[in-house]
């Protein structure tokens, strides 16, 4: 029933005039300042993505696109290199910079508790299953998020997965025990927190290899 | 094509990553300037070429789960790749040409859904007559001279009931045996790095070759 020839065509016609290209880790194809020799993938795949993200025509098995209108949004760390790195060609291609800001401590609170899935939420239902209520109380929401934020600054900071590595640790025991303890309630608070974890983020070399 | 505004974007992106209004905003216009350009007339239209975003920011900020969630809400073909997984043209590696294969296949994924949902009642409606048809054999036409005289008998009265009783889902467990096109047999082709290009054709060329028998079922 379906018409492929015209499912092409529409197909086409909305990668066009809506596709977008999400290019992650761009910063990875950075030049490092001060390399040199054959870059056969930094400097050469920058040169290749410059007809792409100017527009040109690419041949696909469902005929010619044009890449004009295909929106771009790159992103990257910029740890190593900044973006003033990029072939200049390239640079001018992305007008628009924005900057995400570093976590902090109030950002970590409402990431654990204020989206739709947030991580407790998504712990709590984990354990829901085995009929282990789980639940988090304001105290120990707040002492997590100050945990994580810690180990961040003294280690890699590498954001909100940090929130998933403390909390995994956190629940190790429970976890493990849940499937034979179904019918108990257990309230993160503060104190428990601090019982599983505070051992943890205080030393410093330990924390680097487990959290 | 979304038709979200700019706030709505941004109130859909905070229910799932806090913080970062900054970029929201910034994607959310790109979003909605895609619509905008819709909007206007050729030949001013292609005139006016998308505004780029390059995100900077530490890891685990969100910059990747912006681009997830922004997918989700674009309803436009979208892809999202890695830049290290490409290498220069005329190296063993993937090159970026690729990036539009891909986005061309997510778009050709998308509209086929889209067009069957369409085509959903219809084809609903058609497997019905298939399957009276095959419970109901219709009065063979070719026989003897009879030929045309009996062209309206096609939804007769057995039919009906057979029909309620379909719907009323009372022939649920009874066996029926149908012609069906057979699926084209699938052949996967490992292909060396850089050559993806030619798998997809080689693919094509078999599925055509086997296409087009029809199976019972």
């Amino acid at each position: 029933m379906l018409d492929e020839e015209e499912l092409k065509t529409q197909a086409l016609e909305a990668v066009e005039q809506h596709g977008i290209v999400f290019l992650d880790e761009i910063d990875k194809v950075a030049r490092q300042s001060g390399t040199q020799g054959a870059d056969v993938s930094r400097e050469g795949v920058q040169r290749d993505l410059l007809p792409l993200v100017e527009g040109s025509t690419v041949n696909t098995k469902y005929g010619m696109v044009k890449t004009d209108h295909i929106l771009f949004i790159a992103s990257g760390a910029f740890n190593v290199s900044k973006p003033s790195d990029l072939i200049p060609e390239l640079q001018g291609r992305f007008p628009i910079r924005v900057e995400l800001k570093s976590l902090t401590t109030e950002d970590f609170v409402r990431i654990l508790t204020e989206p739709d899935a947030s991580l407790t939420l998504q712990y709590s239902a984990l354990l829901g299953t085995e009929e282990v209520s789980l639940e988090f109380d304001e105290g120990g929401v707040r002492r997590l998020a100050e945990v994580a934020f810690h180990v961040n600054e003294n280690t890699e900071n590498i954001g909100a997965r940090r929130l998933h590595t403390v909390m995994e640790r956190l629940l190790e025991t429970v976890s493990f025990d849940a499937s034979d303890k179904s019918g108990t309630e257990l309230t993160v608070d503060a104190t428990y927190v601090d019982e599983h974890l505070s051992e943890l983020s205080q030393d410093e070399d330990l924390s680097r290899y487990i959290l | 094509m979304s038709q979200m505004t700019p706030r709505e974007i941004v109130q859909e992106l905070d229910k799932h990553i806090i913080g970062q209004d900054e970029a929201k905003r910034a994607v959310a216009i790109a979003l909605r300037n895609r619509w905008r350009r819709v909007q206007v007339d050729e030949p001013l239209r292609s005139e006016i070429t998308p505004k780029n975003i390059l995100m900077i920011g530490p890891t685990g900020v969100g910059k990747t789960e912006i681009s997830r969630r922004l997918a989700r809400l674009a309803k436009a073909p979208f892809v999202k790749v890695e830049a290290t997984k490409f290498t220069e043209v005329g190296y063993v590696g993937r090159e970026v040409d690729s990036i539009v294969r891909d986005l061309m296949d997510v778009s050709i994924k998308m509209t086929r859904e889209n067009a069957m949902s369409k085509v959903r009642h219809r084809a609903e409606d058609s497997a019905e007559e298939r399957v009276l048809d095959a419970l109901l054999p219709p009065p063979s036409r070719n026989v003897g001279f009879t030929t045309e005289s009996e062209p309206a008998a096609a939804d007769s009265d057995t039919r009906q009931k057979f029909r309620k009783m379909l719907r009323e889902g009372k022939l649920d467990d009874k066996e029926i045996e149908i012609e069906i096109q057979a699926m084209p047999v699938g052949v996967e082709i490992m292909a060396p790095p850089g050559m993806e290009e030619m798998t997809s054709q080689l693919q094509g060329m078999f599925q055509n070759l086997g296409g087009n028998r029809s199976a019972h079922r």
